[in-house]
């Protein structure tokens, strides 16, 4: 009786002050779930899981220079030490690159100037923009967790 | 300090390079320095509306490396300045539009506003055009479809935190079943630069035989005004910016019907 009360006076309020209460139209509904992503996480597996859903990626992979796993949304861990002799072998041609970015079979490899390997997998191609858009929310994550 | 804008909207057709232009020419007219860059590289529409006609140095070349911003730089009505995208397809083929941040980045201190007219959709055009900027004004009709897409768009800026400013809603005609100002403000969470009507001068302008915008066509019109008041928002001499109104319970009604009062 007190709910169906406060409800009705609610109703009336918002009538009164002009405020909507809008229903989202149906075409729309879909797309909420990719609105405003919190990135607060309690690990970084965690977080790879709501940056996946953030930038619309099918997984992330981080690792060490030496190829092993710091964190991952995907089980099949061999690109991640796949990366060590590719890096490695860029690196003995070209001494001087400070950014490597390598794109294949789907995944977008990134050797940044730091301790760490990015890898992003999507079902279509990434720009340059948004892999850098994925990395910087990445190492502003791992800045603040060190 | 100079703001960079980028006028989006997912949807094509929908008036971004029509705002873009109009928007420029009110900018200027209240004394500031404006630079409007056509980012449509595929589809650019921008110079036939400001009356450039087939400028030799377009973004094109910028993009390329072959020139440099300034030599691709064009004087429009109002002393507004222009940066336009080449009409040939085999060009647009060559051209590097990430490379579009860094032009921008290089020109920014030369201008007070660079509002730049994003291409349609939401693929690498549009991202580039997005992330060269400061902030994004989106731009969409009062139609599900059109904030379907500018909510696509908006969920693009997010990804590449990306400041959406506002939204402005362009051919409002008030008939039944479209969706409010007041609906958008909500479903996209942004506040409203206002709306533009659907006005029958604007689209006579898109008809001479010398395409005009409409500030210089008819710019004592009601809907040239409607430019004007967007421009003043954006530049701070309008300080009205309609918010988003959360949605609040009884008690709080209370609280404010009483606070009111005092």
């Amino acid at each position: 009786m007190r709910k169906m009360f406060s409800k009705m006076l609610t109703k009336l309020s918002n009538k009164v002050l002009s405020i909507d209460d809008l229903d989202t139209p149906k075409e729309l509904e879909s797309l909420l779930e990719y609105r405003s992503v919190n990135l607060c996480s309690k690990n970084l597996d965690d977080f790879l899981l709501k940056l996946r859903k953030k930038h619309i990626v099918n997984h992330i992979i981080v690792t060490d220079l030496e190829g092993i796993v710091i964190g991952s949304t995907e089980k099949d861990l061999r690109e991640g030490f796949k990366s060590a002799a590719m890096y490695n072998y860029i690196k003995t041609e070209i001494s001087d690159l400070n950014i490597i970015l390598i794109e294949s079979k789907g995944w977008n490899i990134i050797f940044k100037n730091s301790d760490k390997v990015y890898f992003i997998k999507a079902d279509d191609s990434l720009s340059r923009t948004e892999v850098f858009a994925i990395v910087n929310d990445l190492e502003n994550y791992l800045k603040v967790i060190k | 300090m100079s703001k960079i804008i980028t006028i989006a909207s997912g949807k094509g057709g929908v008036g971004k390079t029509t705002l873009t232009a109009n928007l420029g020419i009110a900018l200027s007219e209240l004394g500031f320095n404006v630079l409007l860059i056509d980012a449509d590289v595929a589809m650019s529409n921008l110079s036939l509306l400001i009356g450039l006609d087939n400028p030799p140095i377009t973004l094109h070349d910028v993009l390329q490396g072959a020139s440099s911003a300034q030599d691709a730089t064009y004087q429009g009505p109002s002393n507004v300045m222009i940066i336009p995208s080449g009409l040939s397809i085999s060009n647009y083929q060559r051209v590097d539009v990430e490379r579009l941040i860094s032009v921008v980045k290089g020109i920014k201190a030369e201008y007070d506003f660079i509002l730049i007219d994003a291409p349609a959709g939401i693929d690498k055009n549009v991202i580039s055009a997005i992330s060269s900027s400061d902030q994004v004004l989106l731009i969409t009709e009062p139609t599900s479809p059109s904030v379907a897409d500018v909510f696509k768009v908006k969920i693009v800026c997010e990804r590449l935190n990306q400041k959406v400013m506002g939204v402005v809603v362009n051919k409002v005609s008030n008939l039944k079943g479209e969706i409010s100002e007041k609906e958008i403000m909500k479903m996209l969470e942004v506040p409203s630069y206002g709306q533009i009507p659907y006005a029958a001068d604007i689209r006579e302008s898109f008809l001479l035989k010398k395409i005009q915008p409409l500030l210089v066509y008819n710019p004592n019109s009601s809907s040239a005004n409607s430019f004007r008041y967007i421009a003043r928002m954006i530049s701070g001499k309008e300080v009205e910016i309609k918010q988003v109104k959360k949605r609040k319970g009884f008690f709080s009604f209370l609280k404010r019907l009483f606070s009111k009062k005092k």
